[in-house]
Parts: structure tokens; C-alpha cells; sequence
């Protein structure tokens, strides 16, 4: 049983379709890849299936998303998290006014135990030593690959199951793209399976087990890692060989 | 005469801060203006009138029952009308009209249960106050002032430091963030409408030991309330204590040369001079925020 299978999912925003019955699955400890160009339905798709789209003004019109067998297709995206799910949203969105520290036990929100909390937060602080020097800073005030950091913190730090991540190297500095993607393979490679949107398809592809190619609204074809880098059609218009 | 000025602007400014208090606090989860919250004030002060003379238990057992209900009773409002409404997704100015209609209901409602005339908590014969540094104050006035920054305090702690209260920053921040890490937005909303209902109503009880009841109280209250809160940076808990005394003092200290009756102006004057040189007041938060 695949850890998530989304099937037939169909939104909108209004009278606009953003995506069409599309379907895709993520195995336990994979890491999978959708790429694609801008505004084909990547964060829409991610958006859907973490009950952020409600807050967007978008609507799911078809379609069911299980994760780990169960229905959780039309959830909340507070109660993700109870199921293990976690998510990096386009634009990071670290809460601007509170300290790196405070966006961390934040993260931490949904558990109980006190010194539980603070061993994760110092767990991630090691995973992510930049933040170390900064955790009385206010995160509003870091630089965009520390934000990134932090939103990537703030979601691993419930250890989750399935981390969906947006976009996490959109502006970043070559040198921060290659320390987000190495800690994702460092992630993956400790248990958590990750559904990875991005559109550097070449960092994506390199990392991913899998991949899925979105065009306008659909999944125009996607598989194994190898075969999607030797793909003509990807090489082509994602590769730029 | 100056100082008694001074002693009156801070008693004013007790109350005032405490309004402001209640009004950022929710302002900060919802970010629109609860007009509202100045019955709920209102509704303190005739609470606590029928517990301790209508019904005649014991002050401070009516004091805290009075409390605790006004913060139900904001609750409530939140519940019944406004999630409706942001379920909805309902623009500000529909907030806005029904939270005045709201107010307007629930004083009418106190002005058709208890009368319009005007009704006193106070007992007994008028006491002679202390005198402090060439002023008078009374127990009372004491009692306001100590209460008020003792509840400022006790607030600013919870919010600054504890786990559900940074859980109302962060929605405050960024609600769709918030429920990214697993906190209901709506919970928060809902405690944010029940502390600061607490808030209002204990100000409108403090209030009634000093002057007395009548229905439309409310009114002059919330607009001082959101005046100290604009002035303080609206959203900010420092900012809307700071914003409570101020004005408070400078209403009383304006009236030194003028006619008290120009005490509003006074007011209306100070929100107009800040909106006009920094809207943004003294700590405040910028209500929207700009994101990728
Ligand atoms: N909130 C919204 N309201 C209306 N239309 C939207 C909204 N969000 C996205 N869309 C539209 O839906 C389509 C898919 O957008 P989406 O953000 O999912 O694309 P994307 O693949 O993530 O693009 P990018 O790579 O630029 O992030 C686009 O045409 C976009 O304009
Ligand atoms: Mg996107």
C-alpha cells in the first residue's frame, strides 16, 4: 500500500480549472519529484492535498486523497499534522514576528511533552547549525535561505511521515539550493518520504526516486528517476540539453 | 489642580488601557475592528450590578462571575456571528456593520431589561480619599489602577510566554501558517474573543465602582479604547496600554485651560494628529503583510 495515493483529483478557482484528474501515489521512503513549468498546477496539486487550498479561494471538485489507506481527502490542514504530515508552503511562511526559536516551538505545537520539544528544536538546530547563532532573532528578519531553513525545520521538527515541500529552493544562492537538497536526501535517508514540487528540475530529478511532469492542468508523464533524465522530451525542455 | 489632573488622567487611563487591551487582543486573530466589544463592557457593569444588588451575593464572587460571563458572552458573539461570517469569507465593512448591529442590539436589550435610567453599584456614604502628592484618591481609584496594570501585566506575560498565547501571535502572524503546524486557527480566535471579552468586562465593573451605570456607557468606551489602541499601534499589548494612558491624560490635562465638555475633541483630535503623522502608532504591527 502506497503511503499516499491521490486519485482523479480535479480543482478550481472559480470558473477556472487548475488541474484535471491527476493522480499519483508516493511509496514509503521515496522521494518523488513534480516538475514542471510555471502555473501548470504544481502548488495547486500540493495545495489540495494539504487542505491549504480552501484558504486560496480554490475548490476540489473530484478526487480522493489517502494517505496510509485512509480518506483524508477535504481535511483540515491542522489536523495533518496529527496524521503525520507536513508541509513547506510556497513562500515558506515563518512566522515573521516571532524569534527563529519561537517559529520552532511553534512547529512543535502538537506536542505535549515539554522536554520532547526541546530536544526537536535542538535536534534541528543542529540540522540546521546556521540558525544557531540567530534563535532570538526575529524570523521576519533572516535572509531568504535562513527562512528557508526555518520553514523546513519548523516542519521536520514532528518528525513526520510525509514531508510535501514547495518549492524549498525557489531564490536561493547555488550554495543554499545544494544545503536545502542535501538535508532532503538526509531526511529521506532517516525515514521520512518526501513529495518534493520544484522547478529546478535538474536538482529535483538528481534527488528523486520518482518524478511526475506537470503540463497546463495534467500529468503529461512521469517515472522512474533514470528514465526521466534520459527522457528526450525532459532533457529538452527541462535540461536544456 | 495639576496634579488632580494627573490622578484622574491615570484612573481614565486604567480604564481605557484595559478596553484597548481586550480590543488588540482580538483585533490581532481577526483583524477587524469588533465594535462590539464596548457592550460587552457594558454587559460587565450590569452584570455585576444585578449580582451584588439584585441578587445580593457577596462583591467579589460577582465581580469574578461577571467577568467570566462577559468573556462567554464575546465568545459567543464570535461563535454565532462572526465565524458564520468568515465562513463565508465576508469582507471587512460586513464585519464592520455587524458588529455595530451587535451593539446596537444587545444595548438595547439592557436598556429594555433595566430601564434607561441611571443605576449605582456604590453603597454607603462617599469616602474621604487619601491624599498624595497634593491630590485626593480614593480606595476605589486605587483599586482601578493597580487591577489595571496588574491584568496588562499578567496578559503581556501570557502572550510573551506561554504556549497557547504565542499560539495567538502566531495566528495573529499568519493564520494559514498556523494551522500549517497543526494549530486550529479557530480555537485561537475563539480564545482571543473569550480573554479579551474578559477584559472588557472587568473594565466596565472597575468603572461602575466609580461612576454609574447607564445603558449606552459603552459607547464613548469603545471609541476610547480604539483610539488608545490606534495610538498605541493597533495589535501591539504594550502599545495599547500606552495608548490608554495617554490619552487619558492628555483628555485630562487638556482640560486644564478648556472646558471639560471638550474632552472628546480632545480625543478625536490626538487619533486624527496620529493617523495624519504616524498611522502606524507608537509599536504597531502592520496589519497587512506583503508575501511572495
Ligand atoms: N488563488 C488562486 N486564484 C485563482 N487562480 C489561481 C490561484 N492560485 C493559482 N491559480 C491559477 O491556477 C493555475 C495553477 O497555479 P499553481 O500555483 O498551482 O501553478 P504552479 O505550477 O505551482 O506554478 P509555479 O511554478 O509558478 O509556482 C495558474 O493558472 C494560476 O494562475
Ligand atoms: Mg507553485
Amino acid at each position: 500500500m502506497p503511503l499516499l495515493e491521490v486519485d482523479n483529483l480535479s480543482v478550481r478557482y472559480g470558473s477556472i480549472k487548475a488541474i484535471t484528474d491527476v493522480s499519483f501515489h508516493v511509496e514509503q521512503g521515496e522521494i518523488v519529484a513534480i516538475v514542471g513549468p510555471n502555473g501548470v498546477g504544481k502548488s495547486t496539486a500540493l495545495n489540495a492535498l494539504s487542505g491549504i487550498i480552501e484558504s486560496n479561494g480554490g475548490l476540489i471538485t473530484s478526487g480522493e486523497v489517502r494517505f496510509e489507506g485512509h480518506n483524508i481527502t477535504g481535511f483540515k490542514t491542522h489536523e495533518l499534522v496529527q496524521q503525520g504530515i507536513s508541509l513547506v508552503p510556497e513562500g515558506r511562511r515563518i512566522f515573521p514576528r516571532m524569534t527563529v526559536i519561537e517559529n520552532l516551538e511553534m512547529g512543535a505545537f502538537t506536542i505535549k511533552d515539554k522536554s520532547i520539544v526541546n530536544n526537536e528544536i535542538q535536534r534541528m538546530l543542529d540540522l540546521f547549525p546556521l540558525l544557531k547563532d540567530r534563535t532570538l532573532q526575529q524570523a521576519g528578519t533572516l535572509s531568504t535561505g535562513e527562512q528557508q531553513m526555518l520553514a523546513l525545520g519548523r516542519s521536520l521538527i514532528i518528525q513526520p511521515k510525509l514531508l510535501l515541500a514547495d518549492e524549498p529552493s525557489l531564490g536561493l544562492s547555488p550554495n543554499f539550493v545544494d544545503m536545502i537538497f542535501e538535508k532532503l536526501v538526509e531526511i529521506n535517508s532517516e525515514g521520512t518520504s518526501i513529495l518534493l514540487v520544484e522547478q529546478n528540475a535538474r536538482m529535483a530529478l538528481e534527488a528523486c526516486h520518482r518524478g511526475y511532469v506537470f503540463e497546463m492542468g495534467k500529468i503529461s508523464f512521469d517515472g522512474k528517476k533514470d528514465s526521466l533524465v534520459n527522457d528526450e522530451r525532459v532533457q529538452k525542455s527541462y535540461l536544456g540539453k | 489642580m495639576v496634579q488632580q489632573l494627573v490622578a484622574n488622567g491615570i484612573i481614565a487611563g486604567s480604564i481605557y488601557a484595559l478596553i484597548a487591551l481586550g480590543f488588540a487582543l482580538i483585533y490581532r486573530t481577526v483583524k477587524f475592528f469588533h465594535f462590539a466589544h464596548g457592550v460587552v463592557y457594558t454587559v460587565g457593569a450590569y452584570l455585576a450590578y444585578t449580582f451584588t444588588i439584585t441578587v445580593g451575593i457577596d462583591p467579589l464572587v460577582s465581580f469574578f462571575l461577571a467577568v467570566i460571563l462577559a468573556g462567554v458572552m464575546g465568545l459567543g458573539i464570535d461563535r454565532l456571528v462572526y465565524y458564520p461570517l468568515r465562513r463565508q469569507k465576508a469582507s471587512d465593512l460586513i464585519f464592520l456593520l455587524a458588529s455595530f448591529g451587535i451593539f446596537i442590539f444587545i444595548q438595547n436589550l439592557i436598556q429594555l431589561l433595566y430601564g434607561a435610567q441611571i443605576l449605582t453599584l456604590r453603597r454607603g456614604p462617599i469616602v474621604e480619599g487619601h491624599h498624595v502628592l497634593g491630590t485626593i484618591i480614593t480606595n476605589t481609584q486605587i483599586l482601578i489602577l493597580v487591577t489595571s496594570i496588574l491584568l496588562s501585566v499578567a496578559l503581556w506575560l501570557y502572550v510573551k510566554h506561554s504556549k497557547l498565547g504565542k499560539s495567538i501571535r502566531a495566528v495573529s502572524d499568519d493564520p494559514v501558517a498556523a494551522s500549517i503546524v497543526g494549530i486550529n486557527p479557530e480555537r485561537v480566535i475563539g480564545l482571543s474573543f473569550f480573554i479579551g471579552s474578559m477584559l472588557a468586562g472587568a473594565a466596565g465593573i472597575l468603572i461602575s465602582l466609580e461612576t454609574n451605570l447607564e445603558p449606552t456607557m459603552g459607547f464613548t468606551a469603545i471609541l476610547k479604547g480604539i483610539i488608545a489602541a490606534i495610538i498605541g499601534g493597533i495589535g501591539s499589548i504594550p502599545g495599547a496600554v500606552f495608548g490608554g494612558y495617554f490619552l487619558g491624560m492628555a483628555e485630562n490635562l487638556g482640560i486644564w485651560k478648556i472646558q471639560a465638555g471638550w474632552k472628546d475633541a480632545i480625543a478625536f483630535g490626538i487619533l486624527i494628529l496620529f493617523l495624519l503623522v504616524r498611522p502606524g502608532g507608537i509599536m504597531g504591527i502592520p496589519t497587512e503583510r506583503e508575501r511572495l
